[in-house]
């Protein structure tokens, strides 16, 4: 099982990836502001970040960066950007995002690009002594 | 380093070694003993000098005796006559005859008889020099006793004197005792006849203060400190001894000097040189035979077994031959004896791997060995060649193949390698562990018609206790996903067939039609924006534009129209560039205008073809879209026109128009329940329930009195059914009931209008419970009608009151809306069964009333 967060405007899709994710044994940390979002992360359990791009007054790259500033989470914690914005995953790298998850519409989709990113970070856990 | 360049090394090392210590000790040694010897030799000379010296010096004196044992010198001391000398002391007599330098008479008593001194420059006699006499003296020359010789020395001259008592002839004492000294000075001459004597090249330093050479300095200094002699080589071919001679005082007076050639040691260094020549001769020699009997007894045999050996990693069968009947043949033995087993097991090794490679050849997944550099080695099947389309495999990274087009983002990739590193770290048991992160699947190629879809298994090879390599057998499964996806595609056409059926069966088609409508609306407005401003867009046109197509997008979503919603995702990313752009300024469409104009009348023929699915999708074909275009405020009007065509007493016929138009109003029960099956499992998750909604009698007209109202009703009744009806999942499974309630909303026709029941498998209504709220709270209860108390104001059963129910108000609210309508609530409820509701008209009602009491 993994905490995962997810931020994103539209209540519908908040509630809608919460009820898949949780089915699928996670938990799931759902916010819709960058307050929500530090107050999911203050007791440091959340393991990944799925943020949506577009949000009301801001975006996903500034709400990471906002993240980072004022919660500092571990290097370990991956977070990806979820966005139907088919750019390059190089440009999110570059804003300290691990990758970049596509917004296809429908919750088997994310569930199957989300599989890779879950077994890296169980390796990840693996490999370190 | 070769063996014959390493032997060789080692033998010359040797060999020099040899004739470097016996070179050294030869010289060291016999060169020693000969300077040894040279030295004892060159002193000796000296001490034989210095004896022949000495000797000459007493024969010097002894020449004088015949002098001195004569009566008439005898007489001379005692009268001192002139006639003596007259008679025998002359020129002639002195230096030619006896060779003296000085004569000199004086008797013991110090009274000189006579002294003359030889000039030989002026080959005269004339009065001895008074410096010599000085040395006339008790403590010198006249010392007293025998008689004795010496060496006198002046500043630049030596002389050999003789100082002997003066007798007569027959020995005894004359009348005066008295000494005759004489002197002859050491010249060349005398050195000259000396070298004859001795056939030694001689020297003499006269006195101390001649200056001398640096060699001859450091002979004195030697011989000062007590030395007998010193010897000095004073060039390769030559060596001196120093000796020295004293005077008549016994100080140094003479310093002898001896020079003799080295040819001793000149010879002794020449058969050194022989030797050491002769001894690299030898070992030069010696080299040779050492190499070539080597050569010839190890290192050919050597040499054979080598080439053997590279033959056989060649994979070659070798055989050596060798006779020599030593070690080497036996290892030649031993050697062949391996060959011939390495060949023997190569072959069953080869036999093995062909079948193996037959085996995999012949099996319907695609096989492949890695290691831990992630690269495929050995064999690979012939399915795997197939499926990733390569002829070789070898080498090849295995990322590569299960992840083609992947660039270094590729998270499916990066999760791989960061797979393909863990598994050949960890240990050997936790290969299960890891085995489950590995993928279990890939798509490989293009997408849909040229894609493969690739089921993966991953299987650790174990060797001394470590994971060597893993075998990947990857079953192509794109048959599999191909019927699945078309069966699913299939069934998704069909439930967009059946959703399509749906929502126009239940209104929805007036909703489609307005979505048509203003779809059509929208993209003309987008449209006119892009032909009247399009190379000046304002950022509220831009904004303007992009909320249509957003709109669009999402509206399309929900109408299922995915071609539209392609379209207008591609027209919502480009305005969405242009909405980045105009917050800079004027937006400027360029290149991109023609590609919006594009999108937009691909919109519309989107927007089309999605109409004419509805339509095909319709039972009744295109008579939905007449349906959808009867207004119902005409309809209305229709009616209040009947009304009062009725009231103003016009014939019978307008009673069978007001039926056809109320029919006409009416609507159909499943339109005015549509929402609720969507919405109803929502409702039920929000109270930790599960729940599904049925819907019968779908097509049952429903008068428009009671469909104005119906909508509330329904919604509070479904409510209550899931908030005192339908269990929590675990109650319900432990009572054996399915987790997910149901509950049924029904219609029937009959000939007084519809009959609507909403039932529910929930609990049941408390009655028990409810009848005793009622009481405690001072209502009169009828026995057998207690169901009716669910409409009293303030009476509820539910513990705790929710958003949806529990404070005693919504049932009568809904017994009171549907009376006004002319239609009456019932209630029948069996505990932990069911609970039902029945919506019927009042005239039904009375009838059935009427009946029961009849």
């Amino acid at each position: 099982m993994t905490c995962i967060l997810y931020v994103d405007d539209s209540q519908t899709q908040l509630d809608c990836v919460q009820k898949t994710l949780t089915e699928k044994g996670h938990e799931v940390r759902i916010a819709s502001t960058l307050d929500e979002a530090l107050a999911c992360m203050e007791d440091g359990k959340v393991e990944l970040g799925l943020i949506d791009f577009h949000m009301p007054g801001t975006d996903g790259v500034q709400l990471l960066q906002e993240i980072r500033a004022r919660a500092n989470p571990p290097s370990n914690v991956r977070f990806y950007i979820y966005t139907t914005d088919n750019k390059e995953q190089r440009d999110y790298r570059k804003h300290t995002f691990h990758g970049a998850i596509l917004r296809k519409g429908d919750m088997p989709a994310l569930i199957a690009q989300l599989e890779p990113v879950l077994r890296l970070m169980q390796l990840t856990k693996l490999a370190k002594p | 380093m070769s063996l014959r360049r390493k032997t060789l090394v080692f033998v010359i090392l040797a060999v020099a070694a040899l004739v470097g210590s016996t070179l050294w000790v030869v010289d060291g040694l016999v060169m020693h003993e000969l300077t040894q010897a040279e030295h004892e030799e060159t002193s000796r000379k000296v001490a034989d000098l210095r004896s022949i010296v000495q000797r000459c010096m007493q024969e010097y004196s002894d020449s004088w005796s015949d002098w001195t044992e004569w009566d008439d010198m005898a007489q001379f001391l005692a009268d001192g006559k002139q006639s003596f000398l007259d008679s025998n002391v002359n020129l002639a007599s002195m230096a030619e005859q006896k060779h003296a330098d000085f004569f000199v008479v004086e008797r013991n008593d110090g009274t000189l008889v006579y002294a003359t001194q030889v000039n030989a420059k002026r080959d005269a006699l004339e009065p001895c020099a008074s410096e010599f006499l000085a040395h006339v003296t008790s403590r010198g020359l006249l010392r007293p006793g025998e008689s004795f010789a010496g060496l006198l020395t002046f500043p630049g001259r030596t002389y050999c004197v003789s100082s002997r008592p003066i007798h007569k002839s027959d020995g005894t004492q004359g009348p005066v005792a008295g000494r005759l000294v004489t002197a002859r000075r050491i010249d060349d001459a005398w050195i000259h006849r000396l070298e004859g004597l001795t056939f030694l090249q001689l020297g003499f330093s006269r006195t101390l203060e001649t200056p001398m050479e640096e060699e001859e300095l450091a002979a004195r200094e030697a011989l000062s400190a007590g030395d007998l002699d010193f010897v000095a080589e004073t060039s390769e071919e030559l060596i001196s001894g120093y000796g020295q001679l004293p005077d008549i005082y016994g100080k140094t007076a003479v310093v002898l000097h001896v020079s003799r050639g080295r040819n001793v040691r000149a010879r002794g260094k020449q058969i050194v040189s022989w030797t050491m020549i002769s001894l690299l001769c030898g070992g030069l020699v010696l080299c040779m035979l050492s190499i070539w009997a080597t050569g010839r007894g190890a290192l050919r045999p050597l040499q054979r077994l080598l080439s053997g050996t590279h033959k056989l990693r060649r994979g070659e069968h070798s055989h050596v031959v060798i006779k020599s009947g030593d070690e080497f043949e036996a290892l030649a033995h031993d050697f062949n004896q391996m060959s011939d087993a390495i060949c023997e097991r190569e072959e069953a090794l080869k036999s093995a791997h062909e079948e193996i490679a037959r085996l995999f050849d012949g099996m319907a997944e695609a096989i492949v060995a890695f290691g831990p550099d992630g690269r495929v080695t050995g064999h690979a099947s012939r399915k795997a060649h197939e499926v990733f389309g390569r002829s070789t495999l070898a080498g090849v990274a295995l990322r590569d193949l299960l992840y083609p087009s992947a660039d270094e983002y590729d998270i499916e990739a990066e999760a791989f390698q960061a797979w393909l590193t863990v598994a050949f770290t960890q240990p050997v048991e936790a290969w299960e562990e890891v085995k489950q992160l590995a993928p279990r699947k890939a798509l490989l190629g293009a997408r849909q018609a040229g894609e493969t879809h690739l089921a993966l298994e991953f299987r650790a090879l174990v060797q001394d206790g470590r994971i060597q390599r893993v075998i990947l057998i990857a079953a192509d499964e794109t048959e599999k996903h191909r019927l699945l996806r078309q069966q699913a595609e299939l069934e998704s056409a069909h439930e967009r067939q059946l959703v399509a059926m749906r929502k126009l069966l239940a209104g929805g088609a007036q909703i489609f039609v307005n979505f048509v409508r203003s779809s059509h609306e929208r993209l003309d407005e987008l449209g006119a924006l892009l032909r009247e401003r399009p190379e000046a867009l304002s950022p509220a046109d831009v904004e303007l534009a992009f909320r249509h197509a957003h709109t669009l997008k999402g509206e399309a979503r929900v109408f299922d129209i995915e071609r539209l919603e392609q379209v207008s995702r591609e027209l919502e990313e480009l305005l969405c560039e242009l909405r980045d752009e105009a917050r800079g300024g004027k937006a400027r469409a360029g290149a991109r205008l023609a590609r919006l104009h594009e999108l937009v009348a691909a919109a519309r023929t989107a927007l089309a073809e999605a109409q004419e699915l509805f339509v095909r999708a319709s039972p009744i074909g295109e008579a939905i879209l007449d349906q959808m275009a009867v207004r119902r405020t005409d309809v209305q009007a229709l009616e209040e026109l009947t009304g009062e065509l009725e009231r103003s007493g016009a014939g019978p016929l307008v009673h069978v128009l007001r039926d056809l138009v109320e029919r006409l109003h009416s609507r159909p029960f499943g339109e005015l329940c549509a929402a609720f099956a969507e919405r109803l499992p929502l409702w039920a998750e929000k109270l930790g329930k599960r729940a599904q909604l049925e819907i019968e009698g779908r097509d049952v007209p429903i008068p428009p009195a009671l469909a104005r109202r119906l909508s509330g009703p329904l919604t509070h009744l479904l409510r209550n059914a899931l908030s005192h009806g339908i269990e929590l999942p675990e109650q319900r499974e432990a009572l054996g009931k399915d987790p997910c309630g149901r509950v049924r909303l029904s219609a029937t026709l009959d000939e007084q209008g519809p009959l609507i029941v909403v039932e529910d498998d929930g609990a049941g209504l408390d009655l028990v419970a409810l009848a005793r709220k009622a009481r405690a709270l001072g209502h009169a209860v009828v026995e057998g009608e207690e169901w009716r108390l669910v409409f009293v104001a303030g009476l509820s059963t539910a513990c705790v009151p929710d958003e949806y129910s529990g404070r005693g108000v919504g049932m009568g609210a809904v017994q009171t809306e549907l009376e006004s309508a002319g239609y009456e609530v019932e209630v029948d409820s069996v505990p932990a069964r069911h609970t039902r509701i029945t919506l019927r008209h009042k005239f039904c009602s009375l009838q059935r009333s009427s009946r029961r009491t009849s």
